[in-house]
């Protein structure tokens, strides 16, 4: 089944890697979205949604300008069209006190940086069992 | 003041530049790290600031050549499709995961807040300990100091 997936982060080459790193895990996208912090990540779900393709994934940085990681995953919380997609963290902050608020805002899993490809398809794989059987 | 003339901060860094190497470039260093006062002059460098249970900084600075060879790894491209931006963007995640990395081994239970790591031209660099890897075609040095609370 084909997931179409955003990935925010600030830095360009993240944003590449993880999207390589999808693509070489054989993970079947449809389509993969782009967005260097929180609030192009909401400009981009709310013009996909209006366009009739959801986004099924979001991959997100948490130090980002303009919004950053929390701050998206309070904004998606209050969306009831958006509230529903599952967000994996992706980010070098993996105190247990910052992972544990994360995912009292929601977050589905995190992946500290830097992460074998290994891990973020272990992750992906939980999340979308039937993705990685596709 | 604290920097890498610290034992258990230099096995954290150290430690950090290991892990980041591996994990995201498929590479280590080809000789244990050394400290020294310097870094090579034709580096790209990058620096980024943390506040939390430490505050302080960390640059890190990669000789051109490598920081070309790392960024198109990183990308899955050529080497010589690799541009100044990708350089550029490179080095700060660089700053941004080993900074990460070192501070979250040197406290693991402290608060940490990255801010968005700059670039910094070489000659802006600080002076004092630099950690200094080899690798195959140039090195990378780190160099962090912190205030304590």
């Amino acid at each position: 089944m084909t997931k179409n997936v955003l990935i925010v982060d600030d830095s360009p080459v993240m944003r590449s890697f993880v999207k390589r790193t999808i693509a070489v895990a054989g993970l079947s996208v449809s389509a993969c979205l782009e967005a260097g912090n929180g609030r192009e990540a909401l400009e981009r779900l709310r013009s996909a949604a209006q366009a009739g393709a959801q986004v099924d994934l979001i991959l997100t940085d948490i130090n980002m300008p303009v919004l950053d990681g929390e701050g998206l995953l309070r904004e998606l919380r209050l969306d009831p069209g958006l509230a529903r997609i599952p967000v994996v963290v992706v980010s070098t902050d993996s105190t247990d006190q910052r992972v544990d608020a994360l995912m009292r805002l929601g977050a589905s899993d995190y992946v500290r940086k830097p992460f074998p490809p290994e891990k973020l398809f272990q992750v992906l794989s939980g999340l979308f069992p039937e993705w990685s059987a596709s | 003041m604290k920097d890498l003339s610290h034992p258990k901060l230099r096995n954290a860094c150290q430690a950090a530049v290991l892990e980041v190497l591996e994990l995201m470039f498929f590479e280590l260093p080809i000789t244990t790290a050394e400290v020294s006062s310097a870094f090579q002059p034709d580096s790209c460098a990058a620096s980024a600031r943390f506040n939390g249970s430490l505050q302080g900084a960390l640059t890190v600075a990669i000789t051109r050549s490598s920081c070309i060879r790392l960024a198109a790894s990183l990308l899955g491209l050529e080497p010589d499709e690799i541009d100044a931006q990708n350089c550029l963007s490179t080095v700060t995640e660089l700053a941004n995961m080993l900074c990460g990395a070192t501070i979250s081994r040197f406290e693991p239970e402290g608060r940490l807040h990255i801010e968005q790591p700059q670039s910094i031209a070489a000659s802006y660099a600080p002076s004092g300990h630099w950690l200094t890897f080899q690798l195959e075609d140039g090195c990378i040095s780190v160099f962090i100091q912190f205030q304590e609370p």
